[in-house]
């Protein structure tokens, strides 16, 4: 994929460090871009609908609707210590559905963007962020109804809950790493958004999302810390349910992970970017 | 001062006979090479100086929108450089990076803030911007809803509001309408006054003439001249309609040594009983020509003679142009008739006529006999590409008879002229001139 000329320097230049610096420094710069674009992302998403936004929700309202009619009826499954099993796994399912909706959307955004990229000189690195924004708001409504359904069940407010931000920051930067670096593949090859597919399925079902890590041997327990977005989902369930922080060793393990993401990502993105229009 | 600095840029690319090719080369262990290189444009360096308007012209797939992409920063040269003074402000092809799904304000706006431009001075401009596309209610519907030239209509207003100090343009402004092509070129003009650099790249090479200081001619990538605007349209029809090549190898035979030479080659031509159609052996000929007629007759041969030339592609201007047809007929036909007509490459009719309507009576022909009719005329017409048409018909009582084969565009031929035209237009009136003597002044 590489001209002859970058086969020459096949490491980290001083000039390439210039270009990934001019990601993150374009996400700043067009701030306000990025906002337009998120906004006229989510009114255009169901534009033609009649029911609009609400279809962004009916998904995995009635999804959530499903695993509480199989696995809290059906299988008479708990959460750990007692917790009713709808407030455990809507809490887990929340930070899930983030990080599947914004990937998914953030993979395909270059090639969407088509008619920026060949046409007009486009910063294409804030198409990240532009998706990113865009599934914050959803998130955020999730979010409220996570919050009413907590008091529903008399769960009291506890300003150590305002640590999910924590959470939600964390899943920003593992999105926008795996984000750009998808992405910028995508464009050459677009058999990645088909894989990412089936891949962001596995994933669901690798992480108790579901199903408790209690009910893991406890052999296979240890391997779960290796899955960065167990680290983010058992942190939304910690802050908000049972006032438990993450341990220093796995969080130390999520950032190294998160920003070898970011750096691959950005690196791979600013190296691809010069080539986008070519091949589009 | 300069405003555009391009140094050397060449842009290869690559091609790949399926993406799964593409996928190998890039995990090759060996780096073994899959695909083929194209090169778009080759080694060309250009230096435009602040406030010029440049126009580019070639051919289609010589490198002219590939150029205005990589001085627009949209596209990456292979090798070379450009530098580039100021806001540059493109308009490629359909469209300057309009979102479908966005009404026109917003990608209006959107478009600004891609330049830097604060949202408050976009708000500010947006009236000239919305008065400029002149669309009426559509400015507020979704872009996706634009007829062709509304899209352009918006997508020009857009780019010239932006305060550019380069202004790029491929080609967009062929879908509006004259009214507002006048207006654009109005507007061009008047951004020119102010010291903003335009290119455009355009294949109306009055536009070149009118609108650009300087000309930059590409073919295959390459840049083969650059100039005072008029010289290189010259070359580029040199190019366009091959006479350099044409002129190299296969010199129109000359028969004017011998005495009775035409009547050789025209015996020749006359005595080949042959039905068989050779028009395609013509240096003339053009391979895009469209047919038509019942198939009763058909026209096998053509020929331009001029000044002593057989089968001639360039005829000199106000010279004797003998065009001889050749006609197989399949059938009897009791009236025969032949017409030609001439016209212009944008299809306008210099002249046309048939044996009809010149009072001509033809004897009847019958099946099996073919026959080679020649028309003759002075060439009055202004230099430049002329198609011809040829037709064969059967006198019905109207002007164009009943159609047995008529071969549009058929041939395909140059005007030259030496020096200077002494006229502007389609057709020299041969007009004469005097200064009225002295006698014509005292009404005695």
């Amino acid at each position: 994929m590489q001209s002859a000329q970058s086969n020459r320097y096949p490491y980290l230049t001083e000039r390439q460090v210039v270009l990934i610096l001019q990601l993150f420094r374009n996400l700043y710069r067009y701030r306000t871009m990025i906002l337009a674009l998120a906004a006229r992302d989510l009114q255009g998403r169901y534009a033609g609908t009649l029911a609009g936004i609400v279809w962004t929700f009916a998904h995995p309202v009635a999804v959530i609707f499903i695993f509480y009619f199989v696995f809290a009826i059906g299988f008479r499954s708990q959460g750990p210590g007692n917790t009713p099993f709808i407030l455990w796994f809507v809490s887990g399912f929340v930070p899930w559905l983030f990080f599947n909706e914004s990937l998914t959307s953030i993979t395909d955004s270059v090639v969407r963007n088509a008619h920026f990229i060949k046409k007009t000189v486009f910063p294409s690195e804030v198409l990240a962020a532009v998706h990113l924004t865009a599934s914050l708001v959803p998130h955020g409504v999730f979010t409220v109804l996570l919050a009413g359904m907590l008091a529903y069940y008399h769960v009291t407010f506890h300003l150590s809950m305002l640590l999910m931000l924590y959470f939600v920051f964390c899943t920003c930067v593992l999105v926008v790493g795996l984000g750009w670096l998808l992405s910028a593949i995508q464009v050459f090859y677009r058999d990645i958004s088909h894989g990412l597919g089936i891949g962001l399925n596995l994933l669901f079902w690798a992480t108790p999302i579901v199903w408790s890590p209690d009910n893991l041997p406890e052999q296979y327990q240890p391997i779960l810390r290796y899955n960065p977005l167990d680290y983010i989902i058992q942190g939304y369930r910690g802050v908000l349910l049972s006032h438990q922080l993450p341990d220093a060793g796995q969080t130390v393990y999520f950032w190294s992970v998160a920003l070898f993401l970011l750096l691959t990502g950005s690196y791979v993105f600013s190296r691809l970017k010069p080539q986008f229009a070519d091949v589009m | 001062m300069i405003a555009i600095s391009v140094r050397n840029v060449s842009k290869k690319f690559r091609l790949f006979a399926s993406p799964q090719e593409r996928l190998f080369e890039t995990f090759h262990p060996f780096r073994k090479r899959y695909h083929r290189e194209f090169l778009a444009l080759n080694e060309v360096s250009i230096d435009i100086s602040k406030g010029k308007t440049i126009g580019i012209i070639g051919r289609n797939g010589s490198g002219k929108s590939t150029l205005l992409q990589i001085i627009a920063g949209i596209v990456q040269p292979t090798n070379g450089s450009v530098a580039v003074n100021g806001r540059v402000a493109a308009l490629l092809e359909l469209g300057a990076g309009f979102n479908p799904d966005f009404t026109g304000r917003d990608n209006v706006m959107l478009n600004g803030a891609l330049l830097g431009i604060p949202r408050d001075e976009m708000i500010e401009r947006m009236p000239h911007i919305q008065a400029f596309a002149d669309i009426g209610e559509f400015f507020d519907q979704p872009v996706k809803t634009y007829s062709s030239g509304m899209f352009v209509r918006a997508a020009f207003a857009a780019t010239i509001h932006v305060d550019p100090d380069v202004l790029i343009i491929d080609e967009a402004l062929a879908v509006g309408d004259a009214k507002f092509q006048h207006k654009c070129y109005e507007h061009l003009s008047a951004l020119r006054e102010r010291g903003i650099t335009i290119l455009f790249v355009t294949h109306s090479m009055a536009l070149v003439t009118t609108y650009a200081q300087q000309a930059v001619l590409l073919d295959h990538g390459k840049m083969i001249a650059t100039g005072e605007p008029g010289l290189i349209v010259d070359k580029y029809h040199e190019l366009l309609f091959g006479r350099n090549s044409s002129s190299e190898g296969s010199q129109s035979t000359t028969i004017r040594e011998e005495i009775g030479g035409v009547n050789r080659v025209v015996s020749e031509m006359a005595s080949t009983h042959s039905m068989e159609d050779v028009c395609h052996g013509r240096k003339s000929y053009n391979k895009t020509e469209t047919r038509f007629g019942n198939g009763d007759a058909k026209i096998v041969d053509y020929a331009l003679q001029c000044e002593g030339l057989w089968d001639v592609v360039d005829v000199s201007f106000r010279s004797m142009l003998h065009i001889y047809v050749k006609a197989a007929f399949f059938r009897d036909v009791q009236e025969p008739a032949v017409g030609f007509c001439i016209k212009t490459v944008e299809g306008i009719y210099v002249y046309a006529t048939n044996t009809i309507i010149m009072g001509e009576q033809l004897k009847p022909i019958s099946g099996g006999e073919t026959r080679v009719f020649k028309f003759a005329f002075v060439l009055s017409i202004s230099p430049g590409d002329y198609f011809l048409d040829l037709g064969v018909m059967q006198v019905d009582g109207t002007r164009g008879g009943c159609v047995l084969d008529v071969r549009r565009s058929i041939a395909h031929c140059l005007v030259c002229l030496d020096r200077d035209r002494p006229f502007d237009g389609l057709v020299d009136l041969a007009t004469t001139f005097e200064v009225l003597e002295e006698q014509f002044y005292s009404r005695s």
